[in-house]
């Protein structure tokens, strides 16, 4: 049976998830940098009351960082109880992928491509890297438990771990230095 | 001009073509619009009507481009024919040029024809003078000759006296013939006598007493001898100093006539030398009429050249004329075009405006686009987003998430046909700017254009001021042309009168020579008459001397006689003392009477040779009377030659005055001759000048008409570039249309959200309406420009035939 594909692209490169890990895209209109974080988390942002950190997936796949467009999207994920807003170029179409379409990724890449690209889908001309979210994401890099005693969207603040959630600003707020 | 012209039509084509698009562009966006708004067939047939336009853009662009083809032809026509004008232009200089020389060669003839009637002047100077010194010479002949005739006249009266003296000889002569003969008598009656005295002898010895009676008888009779023999000398004496008297005056005579020779010889001289002097005269009229006869063929070949130069002059001038008569249609056809450009700067100016208007429409459009942008991007997003929620809900989100694909399909597609629109904003910006610049450059081309108009105007009216300078310089070159034609036909009546004149002193002169001939001739008659006379009077002069010495001969014999006789009668006093002797001596007696008979007769004979002596002196006495008769006649016809002498002296001299009078006419005739000679100088120096000025004139033309002919090439460029132009709108029109089925999908898919835009678009859509109405008026003031410009190229082209058939 076909799944749901969100087709993101970054670095000119076009990549895609299960659309069954993806929560909603959101237009980005800057993050607010976390000190202390690696240089590919972008920061935090609130996404429907909730505050999430951004990775920058072009500078986490070895890139340069992103220089925000119109067209710049977050892709909000989720794995288990992480939310987690990917940060990527573009993002303008979901596909159906058929299964017959996805094929494991050749062993020279998947060395070097440090776990990131566990699959390809051929869409006629088009080739898609599927991502391991789990390695994007990772558990252990983002080992953090969201809180629980905030009810989600009850009051606005995000359910980021707390290393992370502390000294967040609101998103919504005025001053806020860009990215 | 034309070539700004063209210039501008091309630009303003390519306006044209960028309103068109523009308007196309706002057509299709305002159809879409209205297709969004009703429905997406009307998009459609909005769009298949844009293509149509587009079409009849790319086929309008391809019959502009064919016309901008042949008027690039015609172009090249136009300079070709300018080419030819302009070598007939350079024939015409050519042909001014040797009028140039014409002028020169006829100066040239006009100095020789000066120094022609200088030399005449000199010449009749010359005759002057020789006339007047002829003229002086027959005063002095006349003096002479009156002069010659008074002595002659005086000789005459001698002579005649002379005559009237030898006449007187001659009867006194006659007297002494008369007694000669009584003495021959006498001395005959005394041989008689003596006879009977020898007869009587012998009758002596009868009787002495009557011897001595008779011997006393007979000294009677020797007494009356005696005194006979003195008479006979005394009448001898007398005869002596008679002809000691005619001797000195035949010797005064012979030395008048010799003074009267040396006269007649001086005369005979002067009148040689007049006679020479008449001949010089003859020559120097001869050398008069050659130089008349010289003069005249100057003047007849002046006229004539006077008269090629008038048709010349009037050939030119016919030429200027139409010159002119087609640069003042050019002038007008000019003075059209720039007001045409002028027209056609307001409406550049206006569409600049127009443009600008437009530009800012198009942000405005831009602005909305890019909200039509925004709100695509969201809805791209939102579908997303609602398809990932359709996802997730798996079975009982699978109809929402066809509707969100569906609208996701939709968003972008709206995304893309704004982004499309967006670029086709900037493009219609960018053609606004373009539009912008290049009505800046066409109102400098058509300032251009007026000012090169202006320029053109301006050469075209210096070429008629030259028309009309060269007209008047050819119609005072025609005046002084028959001022010549005039001058010369008076030189040659002048030359006429000159040789008229020439010929009466030729006549006079030859008259004259005659006269002087006729004057040698008598001159040489006279003094051989002269010498005759000299002669005659030399012979009478000897005959004079014989008879003197004759006279002198006769006087020693008459004293001889007396002599004799004394002897004689002491010889009979002795006789008759010794007469008683007698007897004793008769024989003695006898024998000396016998001697005195022989002494007798020797008396006789001496006394017989007296009277032949008498005779031929009385016969001389006749022929001198008869000499100086004929010295007489002679000095009467010495004196009427020198009356006649005197006469022709005084028609020569009244000769000479006519000749004189005539040398001086002809000197003036000269100095007149020499002095329209000058004036014709002048004019020729004049022509000359306004030959030059011709010249310059053409050479004037020849250069504008090189000018025009570059104005001309860059216009073929012009048009060359219009052409290609015209191309690449012909591809831009394609592009157009490429971009047009674009714009479809677009428009087919913007429908829902662009409501807005109707209200700004139907703004949009009055301002490009009133764009095109400017820009219409533009294209027609074009057409009306390209008709101006037709008219002129006609006009170029009758401005150009003139030349054409003067080549």
């Amino acid at each position: 049976m076909s799944a749901l594909y969100v087709v993101f692209v970054v670095g000119g490169a076009e990549y895609a998830l299960p659309a069954s890990v993806v929560l909603q895209l959101e237009p980005f209109q800057g993050a607010t940098p976390v000190p202390g974080t690696p240089d590919y988390v972008a920061g935090i942002v609130q996404v429907r009351g909730h505050v999430i950190p951004v990775i920058d997936l072009s500078r986490l796949f070895g890139g340069e960082a992103l220089t925000p467009t119109f067209d710049t999207r977050i892709v909000v994920t989720e794995r288990g109880a992480r939310r987690v807003g990917l940060l990527v170029e573009k993002s303008r179409e979901v596909l159906r992928v058929e299964p017959a379409s996805l094929q494991a990724t050749p062993g020279v890449i998947e060395e070097n491509s440090r776990g990131f690209v566990e699959g390809l889908a051929q869409m006629g001309a088009r080739t898609l890297m599927l991502i391991s979210l789990s390695k994007v994401i990772g558990e252990d890099e983002l080992n953090v438990e969201s809180p629980k005693h905030l009810e989600p969207g009850s009051s606005g603040v995000p359910e980021l771990p707390g290393a992370v959630a502390a000294g967040v600003a609101r998103n919504d707020g005025g001053a806020r230095p860009e990215h | 001009m034309a070539a700004l012209v063209q210039n501008t039509e091309e630009t303003l084509g390519r306006l044209v073509s960028t309103s068109n698009e523009s308007a196309a562009q706002r057509e299709q966006t305002r159809s879409a619009l209205e297709a969004i708004a009703a429905a997406l067939q009307q998009a459609a047939a909005a769009v298949q009507s844009l293509a149509a336009d587009q079409t009849t853009v790319g086929a309008a662009a391809q019959t502009l481009q064919k016309g901008g083809e042949e008027t690039s032809a015609g172009l090249r026509e136009l300079a070709a024919s300018i080419g030819s004008v302009r070598t007939d232009t350079a024939a015409l200089v050519g042909s001014a040029e040797s009028l140039t020389e014409l002028f020169g060669r006829t100066s040239r003839s006009a100095k020789s024809m000066n120094s022609n009637a200088e030399e005449l002047a000199a010449a009749s100077e010359e005759l002057q003078a020789t006339i007047s010194s002829s003229s002086s010479v027959l005063a002095e002949m006349a003096q002479r000759g009156t002069s010659a005739a008074a002595t002659v006249e005086e000789v005459a009266a001698t002579i005649e006296e002379m005559s009237k003296g030898i006449g007187g000889l001659a009867k006194d002569a006659d007297t002494i013939s008369g007694k000669m003969g009584e003495v021959a008598g006498a001395a005959a009656a005394l041989s008689e006598s003596l006879g009977a005295t020898a007869r009587g002898t012998t009758e002596m010895s009868a009787s002495v007493d009557s011897v001595t009676a008779a011997v006393e008888e007979s000294s009677r009779s020797v007494k009356t001898l005696a005194e006979s023999a003195k008479a006979i000398e005394t009448a001898s004496a007398e005869t002596a100093g008679t002809l000691a008297e005619i001797a000195a005056s035949v010797e005064e005579v012979a030395a008048t006539s010799a003074k009267n020779a040396n006269t007649i010889d001086g005369n005979a001289a002067s009148i040689e030398q007049l006679a020479r002097s008449s001949q010089r005269v003859v020559q120097s009229i001869r050398e008069i009429n050659a130089l008349a006869e010289t003069s005249a063929s100057a003047s007849r070949q002046l006229e004539e050249s006077a008269r090629r130069i008038a048709t010349r002059g009037e050939d030119a001038r016919n030429l200027g004329e139409r010159a002119g008569v087609s640069a003042k249609e050019g002038g007008a056809t000019v003075a059209k075009s720039i007001r045409g450009l002028g027209t056609m700067r307001a409406a550049i100016e206006s569409s600049a405006t127009v443009m600008q208007d437009m530009g800012k429409r198009a942000e405005q459009i831009g602005d909305i686009v890019q909200t039509i942008n925004l709100i695509a991007d969201r809805t791209n997003l939102l579908s997303l987003n609602a398809s990932i929620e359709a996802a997730r809900a798996g079975e009982h989100g699978r109809g929402f998430a066809v509707v969100a694909e569906e609208i996701r399909i939709l968003a972008d597609r709206a995304a893309t046909a704004s982004s499309d629109v967006a670029k086709i904003i900037r493009e219609l910006q960018n053609a606004a700017r373009d539009a912008t610049a290049s009505t800046a450059g066409n109102l400098r081309i058509a300032d251009d254009g007026v000012r090169l108009a202006n320029d053109a105007e301006l050469a075209l009216s210096s070429i008629v001021d030259g028309v009309q300078q060269l007209g008047q310089a050819v119609r005072e070159i025609s005046g002084a042309a028959s001022e010549q034609v005039t001058a010369a036909a008076a030189l040659g009546q002048a030359t006429a009168k000159v040789r008229e004149h020439s010929h009466q002193i030729a006549t006079a002169a030859d008259e004259q020579a005659q006269a002087t001939q006729v004057m040698v001739r008598g001159a040489s008659e006279m003094r051989t008459m002269a010498r005759e006379t000299t002669q005659a009077t030399a012979e009478q002069s000897q005959a004079l001397r014989n008879a003197v010495r004759m006279n002198k001969q006769l006087a020693s014999g008459v004293e001889q006689i007396a002599r004799s006789a004394a002897e004689q009668s002491a010889a009979t006093a002795d006789m008759a003392r010794l007469a008683v002797q007698m007897r004793n001596a008769t024989k003695l007696n006898a024998l000396a009477i016998q001697e005195q008979t022989k002494n007798v007769e020797k008396l006789s004979v001496s006394a017989q040779e007296v009277l032949r002596y008498t005779e031929r002196t009385v016969a001389g006495l006749s022929e001198q009377a008869n000499g100086a008769r004929e010295v007489a006649k002679a000095m009467d016809a010495a004196r009427k030659e020198a009356a006649l002498t005197a006469r022709s002296i005084a028609e020569q001299n009244h000769g000479s005055a006519q000749m004189a009078k005539a040398a001086k006419e002809v000197a003036k005739l000269a100095a007149q001759v020499s002095s329209s000679s000058t004036a014709q100088r002048t004019d020729m120096g004049e022509a000359a000048q306004l030959t030059e000025k011709l010249q310059l004139f053409t050479r004037q033309t020849a250069r504008a008409l090189s000018e025009q002919t570059q104005a001309v090439d860059s216009l073929a460029e012009e048009s060359s570039r219009q052409v290609t132009a015209l191309k690449s709108v012909a591809i831009s029109s394609q592009q157009q249309a490429t971009a047009s089925g674009q714009l479809v999908n677009a428009l087919a898919q913007v429908k829902v959200r662009l409501d807005e835009l109707m209200k700004v678009n139907l703004e949009q859509s009055k301002s490009s309406g009133a764009l095109l109405e400017e820009l219409r008026a533009s294209a027609q003031q074009l057409s009306h420009l390209r008709q101006l410009q037709t008219d002129q190229k006609h006009a170029v082209a009758e401005l150009v035939e003139p030349g054409f058939g003067q080549g």
